[in-house]
């Protein structure tokens, strides 16, 4: 559905996107990740055609997306991350203005528009979008962005403003886009991507540091680790001589930050072996949050070298 | 894109209509176009009043004759000042929108930024276009009323000038607009050129040519000066009101937003 190809773009001196390419594939949740700073507006903003690229190719359903062109925009559904509005318009006003634009019959639009203002929740606020707040205005961006019933959803940063309450509703609407609409949404916050991507991408310093499937990334890095958690606290003293590698992190248990199933599969023959009654033993699942700090500060130290 | 302007385009009336400024115009010319007749009305009655006054500073007040050619005169005074309040209500009409980045939704579902642009001009030349010929009717209706149609015929010519100007000063607003962050940034770029016409139109052989000279018609009004030393100024004036919207259109199509 979208594809970048060794996109870059520099601002004087500064590259804020360097040699950028990743795919995004049809119908899927697709999550943007990267630190504040790392590049993901400016990369939305060139799938947009709102900013030259200095070298590099972007392709939108097959089309090529040409700067200061806005052909490929009509697949395209935008919600900026501070979404501003027309204040002397209602909701409904400004989806019918978003309607017209994208050559959508009137009758279509005025139904389209109640639809997406009851999925966002908005459907009573029958007043001027002046007085709104931000929560609020992040709503309607979602719904002007899902008015035209795109085929690639680009969503920046929409979850940062709102509450918890707030995010859960955004994110339980672009999970419900999942199988019909492409999305690609940027984030800071690790959780909402664990929570409803297929994909994603690891930016920083405007480099795609990693890209792939959740679970293969997590899985892909380095190897996973477990913990043992013992009954008594000479068993966790003597396991440690055993099947040196481990730290104690209390009394009654061990963890070994590597090790991989073979590790694991080790230490339970280990166990075996020396008849230790054990709690549990347990595989660590590595969150997104340590992998994406692992991956942030092997960059660091590989450009540190 | 024909779409995306027409709907651009009631926004843009949506906007006037709801933000006041309409009201305002509307106010604005009206008040303009009763002021010139009302001045010129009320010349001989003020001088009167002042005669006293003035005799006691040693000057002798005789009586001050006014007719519609009074009026004329002021309505051509006035002008200049209407299209200075004219220009300062609509400076940031676009450069603003570039700031809040309204326009970012619209142009990311295919608006073209030349509707933003065509849309934009034209209904602000239209609302010029009404409010000034809202203004000269009114004078012209009171004229007629206080002094009767005599050299009614007459007044027309010399009015398509100062609209020609008005028309002229929008596009170079366009062009400054494509290029300024801020409204303030706009009107600070119309005022140089502004005073650049201005001086350079103390050459007479430059002034002919300069669309300011499209707002001096005191002597084309009074039948002391030819409608044809006005060509020059009507000439560079649509030559470079096309090319400012060209440059403009040009230039917003690269601008980052």
């Amino acid at each position: 559905m979208l594809e970048l190809s060794h996109v870059t773009k520099r601002f004087g001196a500064k590259t804020a996107v360097d040699d950028v390419s990743f795919r995004v594939p049809e119908a899927s949740v697709f999550g943007f990740v990267g630190e504040n700073g790392a590049g993901k507006t400016t990369t939305m903003k060139l799938i947009l055609g709102l900013l030259q690229a200095d070298s590099g190719e972007i392709f939108v359903g097959g089309e090529r997306a040409v700067f200061g062109k806005n052909r490929t925009n009509r697949l395209i559904g935008y919600l900026p991350d501070v979404p501003e509005f027309y204040g002397f318009f209602t909701p409904a006003e400004y989806l019918l203005l978003c309607g017209e634009i994208s050559g959508i019959p009137k009758q279509e639009a005025k139904k389209r528009a109640a639809e997406v203002l009851e999925l966002v929740g908005l459907s009573q606020a029958n007043r001027r979008i002046r007085g709104f707040s931000r929560g609020m205005k992040q709503r309607l961006g979602i719904a002007q962005a899902l008015f035209g019933q795109p085929k690639l959803l680009i969503c920046d940063e929409p979850t940062s403003a709102l509450d918890p309450v707030g995010r859960r509703e955004i994110l339980d609407i672009l999970h419900s886009l999942k199988g019909r609409t492409t999305v690609l949404f940027s984030t800071h916050i690790l959780s909402d991507v664990e929570r409803i991507c297929d994909e994603c991408a690891v930016l920083h310093g405007g480099r795609l540091i990693r890209q792939g499937g959740l679970a293969q990334l997590r899985d892909a890095e380095t190897e996973q680790g477990f913990h043992v958690s013992f009954l008594r606290a000479e068993d966790a003293e003597l396991f440690s001589q055993l099947l040196p590698g481990g730290d104690r992190t209390d009394a009654f248990t061990l963890e070994y930050r590597r090790g991989g199933a073979h590790g694991m599969a080790a230490a339970m023959e280990a166990l075996a072996g020396a008849k230790i009654d054990i709690r549990c033993i347990e595989r660590k699942e590595r969150t997104l949050e340590e992998l994406f700090l692992e991956l942030v500060s092997g960059e660091k130290d590989k450009k540190d070298e | 894109m024909k779409t995306g302007f027409a709907a651009f385009l009631k926004k843009e009336w949506t906007e006037l209509a709801r933000s006041g400024r309409l009201l305002i115009l509307l106010v604005m010319f009206l008040l303009f176009g009763i002021m010139n007749p009302a001045i010129a009305k009320l010349t001989p009655w003020l001088m009167e009043q002042m005669a006293e006054q003035l005799a006691e500073a040693g000057l002798s007040v005789s009586a001050v004759a006014v007719d519609a050619k009074t009026s004329w005169a002021q309505f051509y005074k006035n002008i200049p000042m209407a299209v200075l309040l004219f220009a300062v209500l609509f400076g940031g009409c676009l450069s603003n929108e570039c700031e809040r980045k309204t326009l970012i939704p619209l142009l990311s579902r295919g608006l073209s930024r030349r509707s933003v642009i065509g849309a934009k001009a034209l209904l602000i030349s239209l609302v010029w276009t009404g409010g000034y010929w809202l203004c000269f009717g009114v004078t012209f209706a009171y004229n007629a009323f206080f002094w009767g149609s005599e050299g009614a015929a007459g007044a027309f010519v010399p009015a398509l000038f100062p609209w020609l100007f008005g028309l002229w000063l929008i596009s170079m607003l366009f062009l400054f607009s494509a290029f300024a962050r801020t409204g303030t940034a706009v009107l600070a770029g119309l005022a140089v050129l502004l005073i650049c016409c201005f001086t350079a139109g103390m050459l007479p052989d430059a002034a002919r040519w300069l669309p300011t000279k499209l707002l001096s018609v005191q002597a084309l009004a009074a039948g002391q000066e030819e409608t044809a030393e006005f060509v020059r100024a009507s000439i560079s004036a649509a030559v470079s009101g096309g090319l400012g919207y060209f440059v403009a259109l040009l230039g917003f199509e690269r601008r980052l937003l």
